[in-house]
């Protein structure tokens, strides 16, 4: 087994140990820049809400499955042994080393295979934005602009390509929902893939 | 540093815009008049027509603060024109945006604080990816914390 970075299992130290030792870039030009990108997906799918959650779900899906690999050349973090391992290196370590974000995981089932992960805030994402009644409006959750669905899918994708196989939305979302409710993101194990991967134990 | 009014001094009647680079107007906000004369606007039609010439008065000093503006660097111009009793000041963002204070006091410092305030206020909205450049500004938020400013800087 390989050691990890830090003594036993501290994905808090780690996370913070992580981002501390990344090249960080400025955090507005990365807030504007994933604005624009919003922006241009919705004006891109002529403003379908759906297709565009769906879009941002993709691309993020495909950057999660890249940074999955940077993450784990940095953290040399060892193997994860159950899926709240792997939740909690996702959330607390992946997500403070890329973006520095605080989050911490709650409400998990009995069978630890469904948690949710509670921010602070998406300011990396979120700050200054306001999303205009017409993608927020309507009873259907679907028909909701999903702002930070990006997010969601470099969790599934980075997840995914490791072998795990998830589930990942917000079901809390400030931006169009209640804003003294934050943002909560639910993950939830679906399955173990199966095919080799060339990581060691 | 200069004194500042005296508490309860009236300031009269008062009128912000937002124009953007190309002339079209994107916010505007009637402050009236302050403290004690606050609830007491002239009925209907008089209210209408200084509301009118207000405008009037801003749009035609829309050429002076170009004018202006390309003599300074500075973003606040300060005081670009007169019309009567009328003072037009104005402030022109990075952006191209102009910012006009019609007042009928002169007090520099007052405005200068105000439209300090208002360009912190102005970049959030513009901050905001959903923004368009030349939109109107239709946020209550913004519309609130100007009004604030304005109350803070004429009391």
């Amino acid at each position: 087994a390989r050691s990890t970075r830090v003594g036993g299992r501290n994905p808090e130290l780690a996370g913070q140990a992580a981002w501390v030792a990344t090249e960080k870039v400025n955090a507005e030009l990365f807030t504007l820049t994933y604005g624009a990108l919003v922006r241009q997906v919705l004006h891109d799918c002529e403003d379908r809400v759906v297709e565009a959650n769906k879009k941002l779900d993709e691309m993020g899906h495909a950057m999660g499955c890249r940074l999955v690999e940077d993450f784990l050349a940095k953290t040399n973090a060892r193997k994860c042994l159950s899926f709240k391992e792997s939740a909690e290196t996702v959330a607390l370590v992946g997500f403070k080393m890329f973006l520095n974000l605080e989050c911490s995981l709650e409400n998990w089932n009995d069978d630890e295979t469904q948690c949710d992960v509670r921010f602070e805030h998406l300011d990396p994402f979120t700050a200054f934005v306001e999303v205009p009644d017409r993608y927020k409006s309507g009873d259907d959750e679907q028909s909701k602009l999903k702002y930070c669905q990006v997010l969601c899918g470099a969790a599934r994708g980075a997840l995914e390509s490791v072998g795990v196989r998830v589930e990942c939305h917000f079901v809390k979302d400030a931006l169009v929902g209640d804003p003294s409710e934050g943002f909560v993101m639910r993950l939830e194990f679906m399955e173990n893939v199966e095919d080799e991967y060339p990581f060691e134990d | 540093r200069r004194p500042r009014l005296a508490h309860g001094a009236m300031v009269g009647l008062a009128t912000f815009m937002i124009v953007s680079k190309e002339d079209v107007p994107q916010y505007e906000c009637d402050f009236g008049a302050s403290g004690a004369q606050a609830a007491g606007y002239a009925p209907g039609g008089k209210k209408d027509d200084a509301a009118h010439l207000h405008q009037f008065v801003m749009h035609a000093a829309l050429d002076f603060v170009d004018e202006r503006a390309w003599e300074t660097n500075a973003m606040n111009l300060k005081l670009v024109d007169r019309f009567n009793d009328l003072l037009v000041y104005a402030f022109v963002t990075a952006g191209g945006t102009r910012f006009l204070l019609l007042h009928d006091q002169r007090n520099e410092e007052n405005v200068r604080n105000f439209f300090h305030d208002v360009h912190e206020l102005y970049l959030k909205i513009l901050l905001n990816p959903f923004h368009s450049p030349r939109a109107p500004i239709v946020d209550e938020t913004f519309d609130a914390r100007v009004r604030e400013s304005a109350k803070r800087h004429f009391p």
